[in-house]
């Protein structure tokens, strides 16, 4: 009687367990060390059909041989509990992603004989990410097709003036009036020219070409090349740096352009001023952990009006003379770069662009490239 | 020559080749300038003497033109002087709220870059209650329309554009 009630017992319970295993809304496997399923639950089946005995990789994925970075491999080695998120296929043919968390089933031994994966669909999830990334995307080109419609309006003003006023010179055989609007047509052609040249550089999405390089010495040269410009203004062109600047991994390239257009700003900002003893000033420290390139000036400063609009695609404050990409450029660059830019400004009194690179993430970076190599 | 006293006209932009174009368009036209490359410039012209009418573009440095309207409705004289908008930023964002502010006060009308001589002037004598050929009346007349289609346009939400179309279309197929 007794024997009886407890095998009843057990059989419930086993029930219960089996039900429970079934039923869980998550893929639920148990593989040998042969990598072959020993048992698989009823979501899991559903999905991708019956699979005992046969390999996992080739049900998950329809692989020959094991996945790179396969979390149950892990945990068959160190009998720790390790996750990874996956793409696999299901019996119709169907991408599921799921996330994957595989722990080690040991009885009385030290090593793992099975392991359990239990996998969690994010299939939805990924689809709902990717739509809004694609409408990111989106919004991002109709900006940059309405801005560059806006810099073509531009110049087409300049062509129509220019056309007119030759037209008219013409008409009144005025030799002055065709030769302003000749040099009118020409300003614009050129025009053109820097557009579409500052516009594909903006365009390439490209990694950064990282490299070991001296910071100290980047802003020398940007220093040698602008000293002189900046001097013939009446505008003094100074370099501080911190004692112990180590070198770093940067694009040489990427961070010239950036310098060189926040110093072509802060230089452009001082002959607005009608201020005398104008002063640029660039200065690289070492912050918490992060390399730090400010570009200071004591010029006209940006009001807020502009401040709101200065990392906007084609907005300039420069009338004909710039194609609003200077600033954009340097951002992406400096973001490529893991790194942020802030600016500090008062109308009046200057600005201070102040470019902020986390060393962890440079070398982060500086690491995956030259995996990829 | 008019025997009139010529009207002044102050032409605020801060690219110079679009200050001499509209320059050349009112000197030809028999019109006074006077030019501004900033707000702030424009307004101490302003100071010094008050323009029959001002043409006027929305982005610039220092002081924008949304700006310098604003301070011009503020005072009383200043506030009747006729505006005309000439800006590449009408339908952006940069240039679309402080549009839609200006057109909420006082006279104006506005012309998108490029503009073209004749709808210029056109539209300036129109403004300015000038005596106009047939041409030019005509010119000023469908330069206003246009303006004020794009006011509406621009100002209005979805369900008014919807009807718009709706009524668009129908008028194309009786006509049609």
């Amino acid at each position: 009687m007794e024997m009886s009630h407890t095998v009843t017992e057990t059989d419930r319970w086993q029930q219960e367990y089996q039900i429970l295993f079934d039923r869980v809304p998550c893929y639920i496997t148990v593989i040998g060390e042969d990598y072959r399923i020993v048992r698989a639950n009823e979501a899991f089946r559903e999905n991708f059909g019956d699979v005992l005995g046969q390999l996992c990789y080739k049900v998950y994925k329809r692989r020959k041989t094991k996945c790179p970075n396969c979390p149950a491999e892990k945990t068959f080695r160190d009998g720790k509990v390790h996750h990874s998120t996956q793409q696999g296929i299901g019996k119709e043919g169907q991408k599921i992603h799921y996330a994957v968390s595989t722990s080690a089933l040991m009885r009385d031994s030290e090593t793992v004989a099975h392991v359990i994966e239990i996998s969690d669909d994010i299939t939805e999830i990924k689809k709902l990410e990717y739509n809004v990334i694609e409408a990111e995307r989106l919004a991002a080109v109709g900006q940059t097709v309405a801005g560059l419609a806006h810099s073509i309006k531009n110049i087409l003003m300049g062509l129509e003036g220019g056309k007119y006023i030759v037209s008219l010179g013409l008409k009144k055989n005025n030799k002055d009036m065709i030769n302003q609007g000749w040099e009118m047509l020409e300003r614009n052609f050129d025009k053109t020219t820097s557009l579409v040249k500052d516009f594909l550089s903006f365009s390439k999405g490209r990694l950064p070409q990282l490299a070991m390089i001296n910071p100290k010495e980047l802003v020398s040269e940007i220093v040698d090349l602008y000293k002189d410009i900046a001097g013939q203004s009446g505008i003094e062109l100074t370099f501080k740096h911190g004692k112990n600047i180590k070198p770093a991994p940067l694009d040489r390239d990427g961070i010239h352009t950036c310098l060189t257009n926040l110093v072509s700003n802060a230089i452009d900002a001082c002959l607005m001023s009608e201020k005398k003893g104008t002063q640029v000033e660039i200065n690289l420290t070492e912050g918490r952990e992060k390399l730090i390139f400010e570009v200071s000036d004591n010029g006209s400063g940006i009001d807020y009006e502009i401040k709101r609009k200065i990392f906007t695609t084609f907005f300039t404050t420069k009338g004909g003379e710039g194609t609003g990409l200077g600033l954009l450029t340097t951002r992406k660059i400096v973001q490529e770069h893991g790194g942020n830019i802030k600016v500090i400004s008062q109308k009046g009194k200057g600005a201070r662009f102040r470019m902020e690179f986390p060393r962890k993430r440079l070398m982060t970076l500086y690491k995956e490239s030259k995996a990829k190599e | 020559m008019p025997d009139y006293k010529k009207k002044k006209i102050l032409v605020v932009d801060d690219e110079k080749d679009v200050r001499e174009f509209l320059k050349a368009a009112l000197f030809e036209a028999g019109f006074d300038v006077i030019e501004a490359e900033d707000g702030n410039i424009a307004l101490e012209k302003i100071k010094n003497e008050i323009p029959d009418l001002i043409s006027l573009d929305l982005v610039m440095p220092k002081k924008s033109g949304a700006r310098l309207h604003r301070e011009l409705s503020k005072n009383k004289d200043w506030s009747k002087i006729p505006v005309i908008i000439v800006t590449g930023h009408a339908r952006d964002d940069l240039g679309k709220a402080d549009l839609k502010e200006l057109t909420m006060s006082g006279p104006g009308i506005y012309l998108e870059k490029p503009v073209k001589p004749h709808n210029y002037i056109a539209a300036i004598k129109k403004l300015l209650n000038m005596d106009t050929t047939q041409d030019e009346k005509e010119t000023a007349e469908l330069v206003e329309l246009q303006s004020n289609l794009k006011n509406i346009i621009d100002s209005s939400d979805s369900e008014t554009l919807r009807r718009l179309k709706e009524l668009l279309n129908d008028t194309g197929k009786s006509s049609g």
